[in-house]
């Protein structure tokens, strides 16, 4: 598969939030600012990466019966780097993601992938893979908080620009995020049945 | 039968082992790289603090980790840590660090305590608990601001309490927080004497 279509996968017909409906609680708790929405993307697509290479070069030694336990090991040793990371070296995106990231462990979307593709691909293959399910995911968590952070607070990219001064205070509070979730979910049905 | 399946024990349990060796190497040297940039970046934050809430020279008192002062209104808030202030020589007061519990967790407040019994001012150091665009509008200027000047005697309040602060639109329990958080700060100031 090309990697243009590879990337079409990822970003709409097989979107991971999306259309394949994994990794939801991150994309419902981190989406109140377009800000921590690319953040938590960006991490999370480091993180699935940077796994899926592992895993994928790995997929041999590791026995089938244990795959699970270190698949996690791997994943939770990569976060935990990029936590640290974070910290050290960009304290302002740590201090807005700081609960999160710990969450990216436990992100089905990392350990679906891993189960999935990794653990049967070659390591280009899953290097693409990560690639597109991560900008996938980072995709639908920008959808998700810019309609949130305008309906919700008002403002684009974390109050540079102020559009109206009386926002709907629910979207960006957890009940919003799920109003938020199924409506893009419903247009993109909508659009993939038409694309059909 | 019995030697294969604790031969198959032995090697999947090897493997294992061997990932979780290789994945703990790995964490402790990134973290022998880190270790120093967020001590570094911790410090600043705090020193930033006590910059913006007294200006005067500090010196860091012992606090024994997991310290709580519990205030009049009953609510049990953990000291961070305390300085004393000085200024050319003279004693200007305390600056404490507290973390009342808001709406997610601590909410880390520096709050500065005169000696002639007022509040200088606060600064909330992180807000990152609490709900974003509610109660995380704590670390902004304007709600800071109401609690410069304020009695240092414990009776720090919202509106809502019978007290002056105006609290953060939809979020009075981070407000309350941090009002309860000076009033700690201000009883354990009082206890250093």
């Amino acid at each position: 598969m090309s990697f243009g279509k590879s990337l079409k996968a990822g970003l709409f017909t097989d979107n991971p939030t999306l259309v394949q409906m994994i990794g939801l609680c991150p994309t419902l708790a981190t989406t109140t600012s377009i800000v921590n929405g690319i953040g938590m993307g960006l991490s999370a697509t480091a993180v699935l990466i940077c796994s899926n290479i592992v895993i994928a070069l790995l997929r041999k030694i590791i026995p089938n019966k244990v795959r699970i336990a270190a698949f996690i090991t791997i994943i939770a040793g990569f976060v935990t780097m990029i936590d640290l990371l974070l910290q050290a070296f960009i304290p302002s995106l740590s201090a807005s993601l700081g609960l999160y990231i710990p969450l990216i462990v436990v992100n089905c979307i990392i350990l679906g992938r891993a189960e999935a593709f990794a653990s049967k691909n070659t390591v280009g293959q899953s290097a693409v893979d990560g690639i597109v399910m991560g900008l996938g995911f980072t995709f639908a968590l920008i959808l998700m908080s810019i309609v949130r952070e305008l309906l919700g607070a008002g403002t684009i990219g974390g109050g540079a620009v102020t559009i109206f001064s009386q926002p709907a205070t629910i979207m960006i509070l957890p009940a919003g995020g799920f109003l938020t979730l199924g409506c893009i979910i419903a247009v993109m049905q909508k659009l993939l049945k038409k694309g059909e | 039968m019995a030697v294969k399946q604790k031969n198959e024990f032995v090697q999947l349990g090897g493997i294992l082992c061997a990932i979780t060796l290789v994945v703990s190497l790995c964490l402790g040297a990134v973290n022998a790289i880190t270790v120093d940039p967020i001590a570094v970046q911790n410090k600043l934050k705090t020193e930033n603090a006590l910059a913006q809430v007294m200006e005067a020279d500090s010196e860091e008192i012992e606090v024994p980790e997991g310290t709580t002062v519990t205030t009049d209104s009953g609510t049990s808030v953990e000291i961070f840590s305390a300085y004393k202030m000085t200024k050319d020589g003279q004693d200007a007061g305390y600056c404490v660090e507290v973390g009342p519990t808001g709406f997610g967790g601590a909410v880390d407040t520096m709050v500065g305590i005169s000696t002639d019994g007022k509040i200088t001012g606060i600064s909330v150091i992180s807000a990152a608990s609490e709900t974003p665009g509610l109660g995380a509008r704590s670390t902004e200027e304007e709600f800071q601001a109401q609690f410069k000047d304020q009695p240092a005697d414990g009776t720090v309040a919202v509106e809502k309490d019978g007290g002056s602060i105006v609290a953060l639109t939809g979020a009075t329990i981070t407000s309350r927080a941090v009002s309860e958080g000076v009033n700690a700060a201000v009883k354990f100031a009082a206890e250093q004497g």
